[in-house]
């Protein structure tokens, strides 16, 4: 004779109601879901965010008045845009006190590269004064970039050693940057007299609408500025601003100031994701604690058999338990599973959508937060299953079975 | 008695997102390839998005025909062909045709990671009721009558 097994019992109830058992689960797979997710997008832009502000090295920017969004968007996105001020801004700010590295950048937008139709930010660097790409150099480079190489970012198509067209001209991707999670993963980047030269020669050109009075020979975008140690930061850069502002028709940006936004909006939405999946364990927990209550009860007569044929309080207490632990890691499982897949196969999509700088966080990360929200997951099903162990220990056998007769 | 069948349901809905996808959830990239020679031709994802049209609509039948069938060697039929579907989903936009090199390309950030997921999950349930299919077929009923 077969020997009836807790497990049997627990699947024999289970698969009984069906339905039932896949609406608990999903209940806390939908938890695990959105804590997995929430998460992982924090732990993503804050890592990107932490890397801008650890490599990113400048603490100003100075930018034509009217293009401080355009600036961020372009450091933070990658969108494209071409903007123009006078270079010798940048030699002036050079000889101010507390400026301890000034370098200048231009930005171009490219109407297409030959690897596809989208857009692509063309950044003209200065090899001379540069301190803001060449940290993110994936290979060292040694030697100044010639007059047909570019540097690309981590998500331009190519290899070292490949050609892309911009402008007409075929260019060699002389080094690659490392992923910056920010605007610069879609951007190429070239010798800033190469870059103006080229526009200029360029169909571009013309629709540009280059200020009037600027130096064709010398012009930038903006100028990049990291300051002393012993020099507040925010009063050089008004100090700088209240000088330069009218003569130069010029604004700044203070990379603390933008990645303190964004630790801002982090935060909020951080919040919000832990406030919600909070919401959604309770939830789950409440709700599985009155079906499985509602379940003790009906299922008495049962209850009362099997104490009759000599199972003990404490094993009936285990099959409820149980019982609510594999619905418990059934649904996290299911949740953590479907978030990973997700994430993983979504993962630009949401960068992109995001319109934050943002790293795929690794291996380890991603199996200790998979760890993390599984543990919790497994662990709302014996906790909301205590109720239902506590009113079981209250049922008589003999009063149980005369009831439901 | 006829059974309600939540695969089939399940296998129509996938198909319709499958033919769906490259054309209005998830768009493929609009523009074409300039030539040298000044023509332009459409780009990978272009054809990927053709492929899923098939794909999706062969789908789409397996599904409203597994509706109707109830002989369990035609169910058995029906479900392969919905697995196969489902893996030529998948096979489309990775290893057969392509989409895009650009990460940040439309096609290739949005297009191809959905046309995987419902390749993927179109394999699931066609794996899912060939087995049940399976499992209701008579014990002899592949050895032929004698």
């Amino acid at each position: 004779m077969n020997r009836l097994t807790r497990f049997q019992l627990i699947r024999c109830n289970l698969s009984r109601k069906p339905a039932r058992a896949c609406i608990l689960a999903g209940l806390v797979a939908l938890f695990a879901f959105t804590l997995f997710c929430g998460t992982i997008i924090g732990q993503g832009v804050s890592a990107g965010t932490r890397l801008m502000a650890e490599r990113l090295g400048a603490d100003v920017l100075f930018v034509p008045y009217g293009y401080e969004s355009e600036v961020q968007s372009s450091l933070l996105r990658g969108e494209p845009s071409s903007f123009f001020m006078d270079s010798a801004f940048a030699a002036e700010l050079r000889a101010e006190a507390g400026a301890e590295k000034v370098t200048t950048q231009l930005f171009i937008a490219t109407l297409k590269a030959a690897c596809c139709t989208l857009p692509v930010q063309l950044i003209g660097i200065d090899p001379q004064t540069d301190f803001v790409v060449r940290p993110w150099l994936a290979d060292a480079l040694r030697r100044p970039l010639a007059e047909n190489e570019v540097l690309a970012g981590s998500k331009i198509v190519g290899q070292v050693g490949d050609e892309i067209m911009l402008f007409g001209k075929k260019l060699t991707i002389a080094a690659r940057l490392d992923p910056t999670g920010m605007g610069f993963d879609t951007s190429v980047f070239m010798d800033i007299g190469r870059a103006r030269r080229l526009l200029l020669l360029s169909d571009l050109a013309p629709r540009l609408n280059l200020p009037e009075g600027l130096d064709r020979n010398t012009f930038v975008s903006s100028t990049l500025v990291k300051v002393d140690p012993a020099t507040d930061v925010r009063s050089f850069a008004n100090d700088i601003s209240q000088r330069y502002a009218i003569p130069y028709n010029l604004d700044f940006v203070m990379v603390a100031g933008m990645l303190s936004d964004i630790s801002a909006r982090l935060q909020a939405f951080s919040a919000f994701f832990y406030a919600f999946s909070g919401l959604l364990w309770v939830l789950a927990v409440i709700v599985l604690a009155l079906v499985f209550s509602a379940s003790v009860q009906e299922r008495k007569k049962e209850f009362g058999l099997l104490r009759l044929v000599g199972a003990s309080r404490a094993a009936l207490a285990r099959v409820v338990m149980q019982e609510a632990l594999l619905l418990g890691a059934a649904g996290a499982l299911l949740g953590v599973a479907a978030a990973g897949v997700l994430m993983a196969l979504f993962k630009t999509y949401i960068g992109v959508a995001l319109e934050l700088p943002s790293l795929s966080p690794g291996f380890a990360s991603l199996a200790l937060t998979g760890g993390g929200v599984f543990s919790l997951g497994l662990l709302a099903g014996p906790l909301a299953s205590l109720p239902a162990v506590r009113k079981l220990g209250r049922i008589d056998a003999y009063l149980a079975l005369r009831e439901e007769a | 008695m006829k059974r309600f069948s939540w695969g089939a349901f399940v296998t129509i809905a996938l198909g319709a997102l499958i033919v769906l996808t490259p054309y209005g959830v998830f768009p493929v990239c609009e523009a074409a390839v300039l030539t040298a020679a000044g023509g332009s031709v459409p780009m990978k994802c272009f054809w990927t998005a053709r492929a899923s049209l098939g794909n999706g609509g062969l789908a789409m039948a397996a599904g409203f025909l597994l509706l109707f069938a109830q002989n369990p060697g035609l169910r058995l039929g029906l479900a392969s062909l919905v697995l196969a579907a489902g893996l030529l989903t998948v096979l489309a936009p990775t290893a057969l045709i392509g989409v895009c090199r650009g990460e940040t390309m439309p096609c290739h950030m949005g297009t191809l990671p959905a046309l995987m997921l419902l390749g993927g999950l179109t394999m699931l349930v066609g794996a899912a009721m060939a087995f049940k299919a399976k499992k209701a077929m008579p014990g002899r009923a592949c050895r032929g009558r004698a």
